[in-house]
Formats: structure tokens, sequence, C-alpha cells
């Protein structure tokens, strides 16, 4: 029996700038990518630690932020143990991350195909001519031709410089990639078209994929698995139809309650047009985070936090409401 | 309500601050309270020379028996007082035509080219120029510091300008029907306002070093104690008499008021800013 | 039968609130003397179009397309390089000092970056007490301070707690509240509400927009809505206009052009817009048109690069905005209309 292929176990990560109280940005946070192929869709508000959970899958967490408690367990191995020479081999080779940034961080002095020739040569023991043919091979593959190789970053419009970044992700043939928000700044064509190259070449290459995300709409036709965050914990996992189309938790279905897609608004603007009792609530500080602005909460949220339990087949939750 | 909210964070403010102000605080409670409290006067001479610094003579004296504390704190008046109304005259300067060339298009032109011409005046060899043709006062001297120190701070402030116009609460401002003098007295001045602060404090010193050097190069009246007397005296005559503390003290007083200056300048843009005092 | 039926037409002619003509903004790339002409960019081309009383507009549009710069023209904040805007009848090229005050009070624009369109140095009583000064004219500070009371739970906001408060001590949607407050304070006929929920938590832009539609019921307003969100524009508006790369390629009523649109760009939007249909997962396509090229040069038509339906005409003629259908005043600018 092979160990899942990340596990993530009781990951607690906290924030404590200088003259500021601490916030903890995830919280005993547990999930598993059990194997090759499987794709999972992160989706979180802002202040959720969607972003945080994937610099800390990477062992990317610097002060002021800190990981307190919990293991990042790759095919069995504990990132947040490793040497930093370990590290510069699990980073690229094993799991590698396309941030939205990084199409505007690209070097401005480099070319493209030197950025993916620099990764392969620092992170693996390649040659320089050999680092280089493979770069141009990898620009084909996300499709930049081979005429535009040699040309900066800034010569490329944003999707273009997107796939940049993607063809430096998978250089190494790593066996994970972590997208955080890769299509937030694009145009709605270019998202797709950039979404459809990340999810071919996941199956290509038969990689796993953990997409980190505030639009779930996106994340239609990408993953199968998608999980809901909400104030630093993981508070619904399961398939993408069964998180959209039938939500478990409360906040699941505010979110999609919530949610704007053509063609299927009729009688939402009039409903979200009652008008509601004052601003949002404040997380909950004792019991269930979400039990302040949750329509069926009871005693039992007010005092005990729920934990992410297997309500039915394949669907778990975080809430009382499943966890008799 | 404003001014408490200044105290309060005044209160708050970095150990760099308290430390740099007070270095500032007793340098200057030297000048202006010392000469009232030292028992001899800077031009006394006396029997006791080129003594090392003793209880009596703190820094020491000079080959005639000065006391150098009691010059130091009579000679300080006239380079605080240049250094301090040069570097404001400055920073007003440099923020005005700052704000005006950053805000106002049309005028950023003739503005620019006049501050680029100055950068290129070298402001040493021009001082000692006019020293040479025109009675020196302090004024004169203060007016020709004004002249060649505004033009750097107000190329700082007109690019800060233009990158605070760009921004969307100014054009909201503009919507919400505020004139464009509300907009560049609320808004934009308060924003920049902190840098010309910092600019004051960090040429406060300069400003303070080249009076010095001017006085050590004998423009002016050399007989007339100030801490560049005290230099160029002591350039003269320390180094065969071995009165090290001679050239020290207001080599160190200088240093060390430069010093106070640039650590207040690191703090102010807490202080200014809201966003970083909660 | 009345004489409008006889005389042929549907309905008697009604008088735009807002009338854009022909409006163009280039800016140039290098400023200089020796530097005219060759590097304009022009963001705005031939742009057209009339909004009536109490509908809600929406131009639509991605980056590049010249939706922001139609609005800052509207907002008298960029004066176009030709062509002109006339509200009630009055160019705004022609007004200035009391008369522009006098349109501000009248038109208003909401702002799209929650945090960056407050001064961080301003509360939110000092932010607002400006346009009820300027704008409504009232010089009381308690009276001010009342109306901004008022505005504050007008869009949903308890004023004690948010008054007093510096921009970044409030969350992004409490923000953006708060800009919409700030621009009812003048008691505005016309909203020029530009990407209003963009920047904003999914779980939030639905409340903000019903927000918007419920101020449009009760205070009677106009509304443009600016956004790059089809999902959006159809919830909100009842025409829509299509912007790419400066010009209005479709124009006409929401649901005629969401179901069965004319132009290509149109239909390629649409396309790549996610759905979320039960049951029926989207196939994503990793190629679909050609990488875009800005183009400057006035021969034919701009998006004939990406078109799939392009034929010679569209490359020596630039089409423009003309009735397709009729029925259903349905514009496009396509010489190959789909429709």
């Amino acid at each position: 029996m092979c160990a899942d292929l990340l596990k993530v176990t009781d990951l607690t990560i906290e924030y404590a700038p200088k003259n500021r109280p601490s916030k903890t940005a995830i919280e005993k946070l547990s999930f598993a990518v059990p194997s090759s192929g499987y794709t999972l869709g992160v989706v979180g508000e802002s202040g959720s630690g969607k972003t945080t959970l994937g610099l800390g899958i990477m062992d990317l967490i610097e002060p002021p932020g800190r990981t307190v408690t919990g293991s990042v367990e790759f095919m069995g191995r504990n990132i947040l143990s490793m040497s930093p020479a370990e590290l510069r081999r699990y980073r690229w080779q094993e799991v590698s991350m396309v941030f939205q940034s990084a199409m505007n961080s690209l070097n401005p002095v480099k070319t493209v195909s030197n950025h993916i020739a620099e990764v392969i040569t620092e992170h693996s023991d390649a040659t320089k001519s050999e680092a280089k043919e493979k770069s141009i091979r990898l620009l084909s593959d996300v499709g930049i031709n081979r005429q535009r190789v040699n040309d900066y970053a800034h010569e490329f419009s944003g999707g273009m410089r997107q796939r940049v970044v993607i063809a430096m992700a998978l250089a190494l043939s790593p066996k994970l990639l972590i997208a955080d928000e890769p299509t937030s700044a694009l145009d709605v064509v270019v998202q797709e078209q950039i979404l459809g190259l990340i999810k071919e070449k996941v199956s290509e290459y038969g990689l796993s994929l953990l997409f980190i995300t505030h639009e779930i709409s996106i994340l239609d036709g990408l993953v199968d698995n998608v999980a809901v965050m909400f104030a630093g914990e993981i508070v619904e996992m399961s398939t993408i139809d069964n998180v959209v189309f039938e939500p478990l938790h409360p906040y699941t279905e505010m979110l999609i309650d919530s949610l704007l897609t053509v063609g299927s608004n009729s009688g939402k603007l009039s409903k979200a047009m009652i008008p509601t009792e004052g601003l949002r609530s404040p997380i909950a500080a004792v019991g269930c985070k979400y039990s302040n602005r949750c329509k069926y909460a009871f005693d039992r949220c007010k005092n005990e936090r729920p934990l992410l339990k297997e309500a039915e087949f394949g669907r778990w939750v975080a809430c009382h409401k499943y966890n008799k | 309500m404003r001014i408490r909210r200044i105290s309060r964070s005044i209160k708050n403010a970095s150990l760099a601050a308290k430390v740099g102000s007070g270095i500032v605080l007793a340098i200057f409670v030297l000048v202006l309270v010392g000469p009232f409290f030292i028992p001899y006067g800077p031009y006394d001479t006396s029997s006791v020379i080129d003594s090392p610094p003793t209880l009596a003579h703190p820094f020491g004296t000079d080959y005639l028996g000065h006391d150098i504390m009691s010059q130091i704190a009579w000679g300080g008046d006239s380079s605080l007082l240049v250094g301090i109304a040069s570097a404001l005259g400055a920073a007003l300067l440099g923020l005005l035509v700052g704000v005006v060339s950053g805000y106002y298009d049309r005028l950023q032109p003739l503005l620019d080219g006049g501050a680029d011409i100055i950068l290129t005046f070298p402001s040493l060899p021009l001082l000692i120029l006019f020293g040479s043709m025109f009675p020196v006062t302090d004024l004169l001297i203060t007016g020709i510091l004004v002249f060649v120190l505004w033009p750097p701070i107000s190329r700082s402030i007109r690019a800060q300008v233009m990158s605070v116009k760009s921004r969307p609460y100014i054009e909201s401002a503009k919507v919400s029907g505020m004139t464009n003098r509300e907009i560049l007295t609320r808004l934009v001045i308060p924003e920049v306002g902190p840098i010309a602060i910092a600019y004051f404090v960090l040429t406060v010193a300069a400003a303070v070093v080249i009076v010095t050097v001017l006085q050590f190069l004998g423009v002016g009246n050399p007989d007339i104690v100030s801490w560049g007397s005290i230099l160029y005296w002591s350039q003269q005559f320390a180094f065969y008499r071995g009165d090290w503390w001679w050239i020290l003290a207001p080599g160190l007083i200088i240093t060390l008021l430069a010093l106070g200056f640039a650590l207040i300048g690191f703090s102010v843009e807490e202080i200014m800013n809201p966003r970083l005092r909660t | 039968m009345n004489t409008a039926e006889v005389s042929g037409e549907t309905e008697p002619k009604k008088i735009p609130l807002l009338e854009v003509s022909k409006l163009n903004v280039e800016f140039s790339k290098q400023k200089g003397f020796l530097n005219r002409g060759r590097n304009v960019i022009r963001a705005v081309r031939n742009v057209s179009f009339e909004i009536f009383e109490s509908e809600i507009l929406s131009l639509v549009g991605e980056s590049g397309s010249g939706k922001t710069t139609v609005a800052r023209c509207i907002m008298a904040l960029k004066a176009p390089t030709s062509g002109s805007i006339k509200y009630k009848g009055v160019d705004l090229n022609s007004i200035g000092g009391k008369k522009l005050l006098d349109y501000r009070r009248d038109v208003q624009m909401i702002f799209q970056d929650p945090f960056e369109s407050f001064s961080p140095r301003l509360t939110v009583l000092e932010t607002i007490s400006y346009p009820i000064r300027r704008l409504a004219g009232e010089t009381n500070r308690t009276k001010i301070r009342d109306i901004a009371a008022k505005l504050l739970s007008e869009v949903g906001l308890v004023p004690e707690d948010v008054l007093h408060k510096f921009p970044h001590q409030l969350s992004g949607g409490e923000r953006q509240r708060v800009n919409i407050a700030k621009a009812l304070a003048s008691n505005p006929k016309l909203l020029v509400a530009d990407e209003p929920v963009t920047m904003l938590d999914a779980s939030q832009r639905l409340n903000v927009l019903a927000l918007l539609m419920r101020l449009k019921q009760s205070r009677n307003l106009t509304i443009i809505l600016i956004t790059h969100d089809l999902a959006s524009a159809q919830i909100m508006s009842s025409r829509i206009a299509v912007m790419y790369l400066g010009r209005i390629v479709e124009l006409g009523p929401t649901n005629v052009i969401l179901s069965e649109p004319c132009h290509p760009y149109t239909q390629m939007i649409l396309q790549s817009t996610p759905r979320l249909i039960p049951g029926h997962r989207r196939v994503l396509r990793s190629t679909i048109a050609g990488e875009e090229r800005p183009d400057y040069d006035d021969r034919g038509c701009s998006f004939r690069p990406r078109c799939k339906y392009a034929t010679s005409i569209c490359s020596s003629n630039d089409p423009i905005l003309e009735l397709k259908r009729n029925q259903q005043q349905h514009f496009a600018a396509c010489h190959n209309p789909l429709h």
C-alpha cells in the first residue's frame, strides 16, 4: 500500500507581524491528495487561508509567518523537516507552483528560454545545452513557437507569459502542480486557453493538480474535486458536482447561492434584494467559526468546533448538522 | 483631535527617534543654555594651555588656554541657526515647487528646467566665490544655501505628487466637487509632506557641515568664535602641539548632530502615516 | 388606432438622458516636441450611444476595450479628442466652473477599487462630507453628519460603527458600500458604476449588485454599469453595449445579445464564460484564436486577426455599428454577423 502523494496533517500556520496581534491563517488543516492524476480545486474568499496553504505545502512561508504545528508529507517524507538541499530537489522536481503574479515577475533581462533552462540546471544535473534543448521543447509544448524562444518577457502578452511560467513549472516533470490564481488577471478568453492548457498538460504528464482560486466557476471542466475553505479550515470536500449542485456545508450553500453565472439568474437578484440584517457578523472565536452567520446554527455549534468528517461516502463536511 | 493623534504617536515612536531626539536636544541645550552656565567665556585666555579634557575643562583647552567647551557652546548658534534656516527654506521652497510642477502639468517644463540648471551648480565653490565678493553674513550664506539645496527635494516631491495624482482617490475627490486647492492641501500635501520633513531633518546636518567648512576655510571672520573657526585654528596649531581634543571636539559635535537628525528623519514617516499607526 | 401607429412608429421617440456621439479619445505614447502623430493610442474610436432615464445600460468589455476611458469622459475627468457628450441636451465641452458643479451633482461615479478610491488619511465621515458640502451645499456640521448617517444606513451600514473609521479599518464590501453612499450624497440622476464588484469577494458581489438595484428603484436612478463580467451585465441591465479595442461592436437588449449574439467577439466571450450547468461539465479549449494584436491601423475590422468568420471585406473596410435586427433594436459592427 503506497503512501498518499501529498498528505497534510493538522497544519497550523500563523502570521505574527511586529506590534500587531497574531493571526492564524490556517488552523489544524488536514487533507490528502491520494494519487497521481487527482485534481483538486481549493476555493476560498480573501482571508480563508488558501494562499497560505499553497505556500505552506511548498515550505515557502517566510517570517512574520510561521508554521506552528503539523506536517506536510510528500510520498511519506515530511517537507517541513527537510534540509535545504532536499528542499531544492523537492521544489520544481516533485512539486512546482504557478502563482498569479508569476507572469509579472519574470526577469526582464532573461530570455524566456533562459528562465526555463535555469530552472533545469539549478534543480537537476542536466548540462546547459541539454537544458536549452529541453526548454525549447517545453515552450513549444505550451504553444510558444521556436521563433520566439529568445524573446524577452515584456515582448509577450499576459497569456503568453503565463504559458512561460507553466513551462517552467513542468520543466522537471513534477508529480504535483500547485496553481494559485494563475488566470485572475487575464481576459476571459485567454483565461479559458490557459485553463485548457493546464488541464491538457496535467493529463498528458500524469500530474496531480491543486488549483487554488476564489472563483469556483472557473473550476468547471478543470478539476474533479473541490475543497471549500473558510477562516483557515476546510469546511467541505467532495467531487465538483456534489459541492456545486448539492452543497452540504451552509457556507458552501451561501457561496453557491451568490454565484453569478450567465443564464441561470432568474430570481437571484430579487431574492438578494430583500434587505438583510446589517453587516456580516464576525468569525466566531469559540465553536464553529461560521456559526455567527449560519442560519442553521444551534447550541452545539457555538461551543464545539466541528471536525472534517466523512458524512456520506466521498463527501467530507465540517458541520454539526451531519455529525449525529 | 489631530494634535492628540500626533502626540500619541510621538509617545509610541521608535527607539531610534527617541535616541536621535535626545542627542539633538542635548546639543541644543548646550548651545542655547550652556553660555549661561559655563564659567569661562569663549575669548577668555588662561594659563591652562594645551590641556586635555579634565573636570575643569571637559573638552580641554587650546594653545592660548581658551576653554573649548565654552567655544563650542558660544560658537554653535551661528552654525545651528544657518543650518536650520537654510534647510527649512530649501524644504519649503522645494515642497512648493515640487507640488506645483507635479500637479499642474503646464508649468512642469519651466520649473523642471530651472531645477535642473541649479542642480548642476557646484555649491561650495559658489559659496566661496560669493564669500570673497560680498560681506559674508549669516543671511547671505542662508540665502545661497536655500538656492542650492531646494532642487533635489523638488524633484523627489514632484515624482511623488505625480504618483499620488494618478491614484483613484484623487479622481474621486474631483468628482465629489473638491476644489484643486482642497485636494492639494488635504490630500496631496499630507501625502508628500513627510518626505519634505524628512529632507529638512537630513538637510540641517548637511547645511551645518557646509557652514562649518566655510568658516574653516576662512570665509567670514575667523576671529569670531564658531565651530568652523575652532577648526580653522586647530588645523594650524593642534597637530604639532599634540592637542587632539582640539580637533575632536567640533568634529564630534557635528557628527553627533548629523547622527541625531538622521535618526529622527527615519522615524518621521511613521508619525505622519495613519496606516502605520494603528 | 392612435397617431403613432398610423405613422408607422411603434413608440414615441424618447429623449435620451445622456447622448454620446462619435467619441474619440487618443493618448500620445511619448511626450515631446518632435514626436507627434505616429505614436498615438486610440483608446476610444467613434463611440456613440444613448442612455434613457431609468434604464441600466452595461458597457461590457475587457481590459483595453476603452470602457473605462468612456466612463472618465462621461465624468468629465478626461477631455475627449473629438466627439461630444450631451447631458439633457447640453454639451459637456461647453460647460465649466459652476455649471460643471451642477453636472457633478447630477452625474456621479462609483469607483472600482474599494481601497485606492479613498484617501487613507480621511475618516469615512470626512470623505463623505466633501460631496455633501460641495455638491449638496450643506454647511452645518451637525446636518452634514446626519445626512452622512442616513446615506450609510441606506447602503446597509450602521453609521455609528463606520463614520469615525479609516478606510483600512473596513472590509472591502464595507468600503464599496461607503463608495456608493458617497456617490448618492448629491442625489444624482445618473450613476456611472465602474466595475463596482470586480474587486470584491464572490459572496459579496450579488449583495452589492442587489443594493444597487434597490437604490435604482427607490431613487429612480439611471445607471451605466461598466463591467467585464457578462453575468453581472445580464442580471442588472436591460441593454448591453459590447466594446472591443475602443469600439462598440454590438449594442442591444440584454437577453437578445446573450442568447443570439451578432458579433463574433460577443460569441467568443460568451463561449469562454463558465456556466456551471448541472450534469454538463465544460470542455476547456487550449487554443481558440489568434493572439491579440491591437490594431492601430484604420483599415479593416480590428477583430479580424481573431475572427474565424473573416472574409476579404473585413481586411479592407472598417465595419460601422448599424442596425442588424430591427424589431429588437439590435446593432452590430460586422460584415458577417451571426444573425
